[in-house]
């Protein structure tokens, strides 16, 4: 007798697309070696063009196994509740129907057809189905592209409770393990920004905004965590905004901070709902040295040194692009305004994303950016022009980092270093074309370009140019936006005539920032009370 | 400094070695791993037939490696032939 769908009563149906029959530790051992596989084809590298064809199926067959297949599998394997069925020796022939009956029928989302195909199955389920799922699998559909994200935000809330007692449970009685430690300190830092944002106010009518737990995976890379928390209701926010953070940035270092600084500028510039994603979804690279827990990559440059490219960047950006095409297809018919905030490293990450993977947002911020990736142009990104922001605070010195006509800082450090590689054109020189906005640090040194790295720091300060500037396009009011005039990239040596005072002319390795020449303002969208 | 067939011959020794690494992938070996007393259903079978159907793109991948190794072989020895050629022009010429 064949395996049936557990929702088909009738018995007449065929193998569905909703029933499952597994060895849960098999399962958990074919996600495994799927990982490694993926591994093995990202690490296979070459730049010579007779290999590029090849260099081409490696990336697309990476892609489809992580992006579709090691998410079901893990999902899949971490299913502890079918337990029973793995301690019955297989025949011969594999696992027979008589042996998996009564407890293989198990709903699961389908695999193939996307997001859309989740919604359809999920849309087609009774409510007994789906609360059953949503209490007694969390795990199946909490990170599940195509369910709303409030059912999403349900599962996930569950599965962090089990995860939470059964970690803290270890930790009182002295068993927890190193790797398990490090994954109760991501889901403690995830709790308290969830409950940060549950008891936020929102600014205008001053009712709690309450959060959403999107994506929750607090074992993900090896243990950094994989987690996406919203403030506000991704479900039907007509702004939706995407932020992406950079080196140092996992589970760990999550916070609320930021979501609430742009929710905050976006909710008075535009009047309309809001929602902000803190998606720390990708692997960034941490630089933690041994027994030490500081992400700084400027005392730890060793450290920096074998991590900084494009790598990780390009992993995250698919991760990225996949999440927020799964947002649109959960609002598809009621899509939101929908901006991508990357900071820093999470910049390049994003600046990926809209240049390889069809990024599907409308907008895109690039702040205090060390490069856009591989493209020449805003041109090159699903974005655009019009719609690819870049804010760079002439004080801050990561912003130049990005290469300049004429002059590669991190090709030249790559060229010292192996394992450092440039992360791509500066997207606030004027050749980029990206709309420059006024991102001055409040408190600047007052020091000359290219200046120091704690100016890097304070993109979504409160009150500051930046945070003005993103909540305007976040709120899609592009007229409040205030410009800044582009940098400009002199000739990288350029003769000296005057030989009097020097026989060999101007060096110029960095761009002029007319910026540097302008006090910072003091800016909200918030209406004074009268 | 090396020579221009110098440096086919090393693009073609890059390519037949990037070609032995995809041929030790162990992709190759996924599809044991994914059979009926694992998992059973219609992603699945899926699953099983997309692993095939990788393993084969790889294959054919480390082919075209291979013959690309081949060409670059080939464009030195012709390579080594002009010079050879040029080299002998010269001398003839010195002479």
């Amino acid at each position: 007798m064949p395996l049936r769908p557990r929702s088909d009563s009738s018995g007449q149906g065929e193998m569905g697309a909703d029933w499952i029959g597994y060895h849960p530790v098999r399962v958990a051992r074919l996600a495994r070696l799927t990982g490694e596989a993926i591994s093995f084809l990202d690490e296979t590298r070459s730049s010579d063009p007779v290999v590029q064809s090849a260099m081409l199926t490696l990336r697309e067959i990476s892609h489809a196994l992580s992006t579709t297949w090691v998410p079901l599998l893990v999902r899949i394997g971490a299913d502890s509740s079918l337990l029973a069925w793995a301690s019955r020796p297989p025949g011969p022939m594999g696992w027979t129907a008589t042996q998996i009956a009564g407890v293989a029928a198990v709903l699961v989302p389908p695999v193939a057809g996307g997001a859309d195909a989740v919604a359809t199955w999920w849309g087609g389920l009774t409510d007994a189905d789906r609360a059953e799922l949503i209490d007694e699998r969390p795990h199946l559909i909490g990170n599940t592209d195509g369910i709303p994200a409030e059912t999403r935000n349900a599962a996930n809330r569950i599965q962090m409770a089990a995860d939470l007692g059964a970690l803290e449970l270890k930790e009182s009685v002295g068993t927890i393990t190193p790797a398990e430690a490090q994954v109760l300190a991501n889901i403690r830092r995830a709790q308290a920004a969830l409950a940060s944002n549950d008891g936020h106010a929102d600014p205008i009518t001053g009712d709690a905004v309450g959060g959403q737990l999107y994506i929750y995976d607090p074992t993900a890379f090896g243990g950094d965590g994989r987690i996406a928390i919203a403030l506000g209701e991704l479900d039907t926010a007509e702004h939706v905004a995407v932020t992406v953070s950079g080196l140092g940035s996992d589970a760990s270092t999550l916070g609320s901070g930021q979501s609430q600084a742009i929710y905050f500028e976006a909710r008075h510039a535009s009047g309309d709902s809001v929602a902000v994603l803190n998606w720390t979804g990708y692997d960034a690279p941490t630089f933690r040295m041994t027994g030490s827990t500081a992400p700084n990559m400027f005392d730890e440059g060793v450290d920096v040194a074998g991590v900084v490219n494009q790598g990780a960047a390009r992993a995250g950006a698919a991760l990225l692009a996949a999440d927020v095409a799964g947002i649109n297809a959960m609002r598809a018919g009621n899509n939101p305004h929908l901006t991508v905030v990357g900071n820093s490293y999470g910049s390049t990450v994003a600046a990926i994303a809209a240049d390889e993977n069809d990024l599907e947002a409308d907008d895109l911020v690039l702040t205090g950016s060390p490069g856009a990736g591989d493209a020449d142009t805003a041109a090159d990104f699903t974005t655009g022009t019009e719609h690819t922001w870049a804010g760079s605070a002439s004080s801050d010195l990561v912003t130049y980092l990005g290469e300049q006509p004429g002059w590669e800082p991190q090709d030249a450090m790559a060229d010292l270093v192996p394992g450092v590689e440039q992360l791509g054109d500066d997207p606030s020189e004027e050749s980029f074309n990206a709309q420059r906005f006024h991102a001055e640090s409040i408190g600047r040194d007052g020091g000359d370009a290219p200046g120091n790295t704690d100016d890097h720091g304070y993109y979504f300060e409160a009150d500051s140019e930046s945070l003005f500037n993103i909540g305007a396009i976040v709120g899609g009011e592009y007229d409040l936006v205030v410009a800044a005039e582009h940098r400009n990239q002199q000739p990288f040596f350029e003769p000296e005539l005057d030989w009097d005072w020097t026989p060999f002319g101007d060096v110029h390795p960095f761009p002029d920032d007319p910026e540097a020449d302008r006090a910072p303002t003091s800016m909200t969208h918030r209406v004074p009370e009268l | 400094m090396a020579s221009i067939a110098e440096h086919l011959r090393n693009r073609a020794w890059g390519a037949r070695a990037l070609a032995l690494r995809l041929e030790s992938a162990s992709l190759l070996a996924l599809d044991r791993h994914a059979g009926t007393d694992t998992w059973q259903c219609p992603a699945a079978d899926e699953f099983f037939l997309t692993v095939v159907d990788f393993q084969h793109r790889l294959l054919g991948a480390a082919d075209d490696l291979r013959w690309e190794a081949l060409r670059l072989e080939q464009q030195a020895e012709e390579q080594e032939a002009t010079d050879a050629a040029a080299a002998a022009v010269g001398f003839v010429g010195a002479r």
